[in-house]
This record gives structure tokens, C-alpha cells and sequence, in this order.
């Protein structure tokens, strides 16, 4: 009986695994489709920020780069060692990214970068919002475990759901970092 | 190999979870298809109002014309027009084939040819017919909108999807539906490839796998990668309609900046083109299936088959310029593009050459799936054939947005996924409800159907290679078409055909349903395991997760015992 479930869950994990890697190579095109727009963009331009705009303040992007790090790392301190707190943290720095991305988009306005003032605002609006929604997904994610956080015990699948989440929500913070790259500093 | 065995479920009670929530495969699969049927009859419909403005401009559409188009006195006026073809292609495409063909049949044989007792995600099975269905029905709120449908055509080019070029909601919800029904698509596939990866019977290889799996499999890889490409390209044409981003529209359109509409071509056909190998490849592998099962012999080099539908789909991927070669790219592009769709040619070849080596000496049998079968061989021979003269550049700027592209991509997407569709359904049907299709009614639709289509689509190529371009309300002001007018009116009559051919299905399939021969488990004498259990297949299908222990076309064996011509795939392969 033992043998027998332990097979079960290795192959859980291994569908899981599949499954995730699937969905994230999917994700991966919606982003890498985006990039393609931009490297359109950015190569027929002769200056980049094209029309005379200023490059925006690197204040919020900063800080949301550094809020999402930080985040990772503590989903990932989690999914290693289970202590609640180290959850909890990350979840909140998620929703601190959200509201330093609100407070990105004011900044921008203050500055006079709009979605609909050309091609350069439309980039840093367009992408940031899709990466905005995708963080909504994760943070749902993040919700959804709740429950299970409570647990005195963790099983093994408990601690695969753990760990798939895990690794989605290191996948956008990946895309974040490229993003702030290509959009605020290249 | 499977990594696990699935649990056996105990079957839902209620109705809402057995019939409509439902996250049983089989379940799933007959929704899709119901779902499929609906807009096929819907976008047929389509498809004869167009043959009708096209053959008789200016007068009313018979029967339903006067409460469509009260306006006009059931003439079709030029903006509904466009948004017909608009329309008609949309919904075959997205929600006909697609539904038909990856979602119905897709979700009802890859477990049950795999040996599985439900997808590697039933929820997620689930969620995906849940998404596709809504977004069919935010597709078909555009048509009661006040503006109308989108009118861009089904690809939706910039700047006429723009605001400027359609301001109504119609183009908003086009595209909100399309996203949607890329999510939904997605999730299906990443259900099948997961499916297909682990949860594969003991002993069945991926070469042990049915081609139809293959086909499947392949699509769904292709969904996978592709769909979320068309889906950026959604976001962002959806951020352009309502938020006023600048990214597809440029000169004096843009105010403000300076975007560029080509860009939408790229991304819509970096999808577009993997799209028709997404539509094509079930249907390949279908027809592979069914051509060996009804020659009685061994599919001729399955294995080759396999692999070339793999290098199809690695191929497919490199080869959308040929789309756009009249968009001033560079010539240096259009060659290599030129260059890359012939190479296409080489395995489609093989593939073709093994369909005819599969035939080549069996004991054929023509009944109905064999017929639709056979059909796909004709139709999608002609339909490749004629792709060679719009890969090469030299004659595709002539023939560009020409009635000949229309007539190419009906043959090969149309005809070829329409008859593939049929031969699975009338060959699937007694597994799908425990019963069999008329015969005789079911040959009537296959004849009709093929002189009906190959009127159509033929005439197409014709009128298109004789200058008429596609998309135009009525082409016959100019001068020049007045010779083509006949040969309109024989499309049209043959489309009239085609659409008739159609009612004995509706009738022939409803029919079946109410008062149809009941079947045994094997009234095809095939050896695939969907077949080792009973008919229609019971909730979560195998009692006992088969082993396998040979391949799926294991037909004519000289050492089988006598009146027996073909093994399951559970038996050892009888040798001497």
C-alpha cells in the first residue's frame, strides 16, 4: 500500500511538473510576443525614447524590481523550510508590488506619459499592465494556498502545490526584471 | 507508460454535474461537439448569403432575407456583406473546427486510445469548454450591436480593426472573444500533452500511440507555443480600441506617435500560419487511422508518418512570411520564406506517398468513414498542390487576395478538415452513443458533399486566377468580371448543393440519436483500445488499465487464426 502510493504521487509530480512547465512555456510566448513588439519599435526608432520624451523616473520601477525580489525570495525560503511567516511576507510584498505599480502609473501621468501619447508610453503601459494581470493570477495562486498554509502538517502534495506556485511566481518576477530592463534602462 | 493509475471516480448523480459541469472526457468531448455543430450551421449559413450577393447582387435572400435584412428588403447590404465574410470565417475556423475537431475529438480519443481513465486535469478539461462557450457567445453578441459585427475580415488587419476603421463594438467583442477563446484552447492543450506524455497505457510507446493521437498531440504543441502569440496581439489591439495606445496605428491616423499596422501582421500571422497545421494535423492523423482500418492492412510506415507530422510542425513554425510577401518586405526575406514553405512540401510529400502506400493492395472496404476518408486523400492533394503556386513569390503577387488563395485554403482547411471531421464522427459514433449511422443516408451525404465542395472550390480557383479578388461586394462593376458572372452562379448553385448535402447529415445524425442500430463494442473489427470496451464507452472507461503489446494497426497478419484478419492492441502479436 505504501509503494503504492508513493507511486501515485510521483506521478502527480511528474504530471504536475509537466503541466506547469506547458503553461509556462505558453506564458512565456504571450511575453516573448510582447518583447518582439517592442524590439520592432525600439530597432526603427533613431533615438530611443522616440519624440522628444524623457526616459521616465527609475524611483518606482526600482523599488517595485526590489519588492518583487524580495517577494521571491521569501516564496522560495518558504517552499524550502515552511515557516508561515516567510508566506505571509511574500504575499504582502506581492501586494506591494501591485501598489508600487499604481504608483508607477501616477508618477508616469504627473510626468505627462500617457497610454495614448505614442509609442513609448504605449509600451510601458501596455506591458506592465499584462505583467499587472498576470500578478493578479499569482496572487490569486498565492490565496488559493491559503488554506493549506495552516495545516499543522504538510503532505507531500500539499508541498507540491506549494512548489508549482512557487515556481509561477518566480516566473514573473523573471518577467518583471526583463521587463524594468528593456523598458526603463536599455 | 503510464507514470500512475487514475483513481476510478464514482459517477456524478445530479445533471448539472454529470451533463453540464461535467469533468468526465467523453462528457466534455460530445459538448464540444454539440458546440461545434451549432456554429457550423451558423457559419454555413453564412457562407450562402455570401454565394448569394456574389451570384445575384441586388435581389433578396430567399426565405430568411426579409427578417434579416428588413431594411433592405432581404438584399444584403455592403456593410453586412463584410461582415459576413468576416464573420464566416471567424466562426468556422475558431468555432467549428477548432470545437469539432481538437475539442471533441480531441478530448474523447486521447484517453480512451491511450488507455487512460480521464485527462491529466479534469478540471481544467472542463474550464476550457466553459471559456470556449462564453467566448462564442461574446463572439455572437457582436452581431446585435449597433454597429454591427466586426467587419475586418478574420484577420482583422489594422487599421481597419482600428477605431478608425470600425468604430463599433462589434470589432471589440471580436477580439475580446478570440483572447478568450485562446485561453480556453490553451488550457485544453496543455491538458492533451500532459495526457499524452504520462498517462499512457503499460507498454504503449509513443510510435504504439495511433497516429490520430499523434495528429492531436502535435496540434496541441502547436496551440501551446502559438496561441498566446495571437493572444499579445489581441491585448494589444484591445489597448488600442479602448485605451487609446498607439501601437498598430501610424501616420496620419495616429495623432500622437507612430505605430505600425504591418507589426499586426506579424504577430497575427506568426500564429496564422502553425493555426492551419493546428487545424490540419487532427485530420491527418484521423485520416491515417481510418485509411488502414478500412484497407485492412498495417498503415504503411506509421512510423514515418509520426515523424513527419513532427517535422511539419517544426517547419510550420518558420514559414508565415509567405502570408505577407506583398507587404514591401525585403526580397531577401520572401526568398528565404519561398524557400522554407517548398521545404514544407517534402514531408507532406512522404506523408501523402505513405497515405497511397496504406491503400496500395488492401482489401478496401468503402463504407461511409472510409468514403470521407478517401474524400480528405482527393481534397487535400489538390488543396497542397495548389499551395505551391502561393508559396512561390513570383506568382503569388498575382494571385494575392485573389479567389484563388479562397478556393487554396478551402480546399486544404476547409474541404480536407470538414471531411475529416465527418469520417471521425460517423466512425467514432458508435463509441461516442452506442450507435451507428445510416448507411445509404450517410453515403448520399458524402457524394453530395463532394460534388457540392469541389464545385465550390474549384470555381473559386478559376474566377480567382481569372482576376476576381475576394472581399469585394459586388466585383461584377467592372468590366472585366462580366465573363466570370456564370461561373459565379455555378459556384453558387454548387454551394446551394453543398449546404443541402448538409440537412441529410443534421437529419441522418439526429435520427440516429432518437432511433438508431444499437452496436456491439466493435462493430469496425479494429483493434485500437477504445475498442476493447464496450459501447458507448462507461464512465471511466477501462475497469482494468490495459497493458499494451503491439501497435494499432496490426491488420491481415498471414499467422492470424482463420475468419480473424486483425488483434487488439492488449494481444501479443501472433507469430508463427
Amino acid at each position: 500500500m505504501q509503494i503504492k502510493e508513493a507511486q501515485i504521487f510521483e506521478g502527480e509530480r511528474i504530471t504536475s511538473s509537466i503541466g506547469l512547465m506547458v503553461t509556462i512555456i505558453s506564458f512565456g510566448m504571450l511575453f516573448a510576443t510582447l518583447f518582439l513588439g517592442f524590439a520592432v519599435f525600439r530597432i526603427n526608432s533613431p533615438v530611443w525614447p522616440p519624440m522628444g520624451f524623457k526616459r521616465p523616473d527609475l524611483f518606482y520601477p526600482v523599488l517595485s524590481t526590489i519588492i518583487i525580489g524580495v517577494s521571491s525570495f521569501f516564496i522560495e525560503k518558504f517552499s524550502r523550510v515552511f515557516k508561515k511567516s516567510d508566506f505571509f511576507l511574500s504575499l504582502l510584498f506581492g501586494i506591494l508590488f501591485l501598489i508600487s505599480q499604481f504608483s508607477l502609473w501616477k508618477n508616469l501621468h504627473e510626468h505627462g506619459i500617457f497610454a495614448s501619447s505614442g509609442i513609448f508610453g504605449s509600451l510601458i503601459y501596455a506591458f506592465t499592465w499584462i505583467h499587472a494581470g498576470h500578478m493578479v493570477i499569482g496572487l490569486s495562486l498565492l490565496l488559493f494556498l491559503i488554506p493549506l498554509i495552516f495545516k499543522t502538517e504538510y503532505t507531500n502534495k500539499n508541498k507540491l502545490k506549494i512548489n508549482n506556485v512557487t515556481k509561477f511566481w518566480h516566473f514573473l518576477a523573471i518577467v518583471w526584471v526583463l521587463m524594468f530592463f528593456f523598458l526603463f534602462i536599455f | 507508460m503510464a507514470f500512475f493509475e487514475q483513481h476510478i471516480h464514482d459517477e456524478p448523480t445530479n445533471f448539472l454535474k454529470k451533463y453540464i459541469f461535467s469533468q468526465d472526457h467523453k462528457i466534455i468531448g460530445k459538448q464540444f461537439l454539440w458546440m461545434g455543430i451549432f456554429f457550423l450551421g451558423v457559419g454555413g449559413l453564412m457562407a450562402l448569403m455570401i454565394r448569394w450577393t456574389l451570384a445575384f447582387p441586388g435581389q433578396a435572400f430567399p426565405v430568411i432575407g426579409q427578417f434579416l435584412f428588413p431594411d433592405t428588403a432581404g438584399v444584403i447590404p455592403p456593410d453586412t456583406y463584410a461582415m459576413l465574410f468576416t464573420m464566416h470565417g471567424t466562426i468556422m475556423i475558431f468555432y467549428a473546427i477548432t470545437p469539432i475537431l481538437i475539442g471533441a475529438f480531441g478530448n474523447f480519443l486521447i484517453p480512451l486510445m491511450i488507455g487512460a481513465r480521464d485527462m491529466a486535469f479534469p478540471f481544467m478539461n472542463m474550464a476550457s469548454f466553459w471559456i470556449s462557450f462564453v467566448s462564442g457567445i461574446v463572439l455572437l453578441m457582436g452581431l446585435f450591436t449597433p454597429l454591427g459585427a466586426a467587419a475586418s475580415g478574420w484577420t482583422s488587419y489594422p487599421t481597419l480593426s482600428t477605431l478608425i476603421g470600425d468604430p463599433g463594438q462589434g470589432q471589440t467583442l471580436w477580439t475580446v472573444a478570440i483572447f478568450m477563446l485562446g485561453v480556453g484552447s490553451t488550457l485544453g492543450s496543455i491538458n492533451y500533452i500532459t495526457t499524452i506524455i504520462t498517462l499512457r497505457a503499460p507498454g504503449m510507446g509513443y510510435y504504439d500511440m495511433p497516429l490520430s493521437v499523434w495528429g492531436l498531440f502535435m496540434t496541441a504543441v502547436l496551440n501551446v507555443i502559438f496561441l498566446p502569440v495571437l493572444g499579445a496581439g489581441c491585448l494589444l489591439l484591445l489597448f488600442d480600441r479602448l485605451f487609446g495606445t498607439t501601437f498598430f496605428l501610424a501616420g496620419a491616423i495616429a495623432t500622437n506617435g507612430s505605430g505600425d499596422p504591418v507589426l499586426f501582421q506579424h504577430v497575427f500571422w506568426i500564429f496564422g500560419h502553425p493555426e492551419v497545421y493546428i487545424l490540419i494535423l487532427p485530420a491527418w492523423g484521423i485520416v491515417s487511422d481510418l485509411l488502414a482500418f478500412f484497407a485492412r492492412k498495417p498503415a504503411f510506415a506509421a512510423k514515418t508518418t509520426a515523424l513527419c507530422m513532427i517535422c511539419i510542425t517544426a517547419l510550420s513554425t518558420l514559414v508565415y512570411g509567405h502570408h505577407m510577401f506583398t507587404t514591401q518586405m525585403s526580397p531577401l526575406l520572401t526568398q528565404t520564406f519561398m524557400t522554407l514553405t517548398m521545404t514544407i512540401s517534402i514531408p507532406s510529400a512522404i506523408f501523402f506517398t505513405n497515405w497511397l502506400g496504406t491503400i496500395w493492395k488492401g482489401s478496401i472496404r468503402l463504407d461511409s468513414p472510409m468514403l470521407f476518408a478517401l474524400g480528405v486523400v482527393f481534397v487535400f492533394g489538390l488543396g497542397g498542390l495548389t499551395g505551391l503556386y502561393l508559396a512561390t513569390v513570383t506568382t503569388d503577387i498575382y494571385l494575392h487576395d485573389t479567389y484563388f488563395v479562397v478556393g487554396h485554403f478551402h480546399y486544404t482547411m476547409a474541404a480536407s478538415v470538414l471531411l475529416g471531421g465527418f469520417a471521425a464522427i460517423y466512425f467514432w459514433m458508435p463509441k461516442m452513443f452506442g450507435v451507428k449511422m445510416n448507411e445509404s443516408l450517410a453515403k448520399w451525404h458524402f457524394w453530395l458533399s463532394m460534388i457540392g465542395l469541389n464545385g465550390i472550390f474549384m470555381g473559386m480557383m478559376i474566377v480567382g486566377y481569372g482576376g476576381m479578388h475576394r472581399r469585394l461586394y459586388n466585383p461584377f462593376v467592372y468590366d472585366f468580371m462580366q465573363n466570370l458572372i456564370p461561373m459565379n452562379l455555378f459556384i453558387t448553385y454548387s454551394a446551394f448543393l453543398m449546404g443541402a448535402a448538409q440537412l441529410i447529415f443534421v437529419y441522418n445524425f439526429i435520427a440516429t440519436l432518437i432511433s438508431g442500430e444499437k452496436t456491439g463494442a466493435n462493430p469496425w473489427n479494429v483493434g485500437t483500445l477504445e475498442w476493447t470496451i464496450p459501447s458507448p464507452a462507461p464512465h471511466y472507461n477501462f475497469k482494468e488499465i490495459p497493458i499494451v503489446r503491439c501497435g494499432p494497426h496490426e491488420f491481415g497478419n498471414p499467422n492470424l487464426p482463420p475468419g480473424k484478419d486483425f488483434q487488439y492492441q492488449t494481444e501479443e502479436l501472433v507469430k508463427v
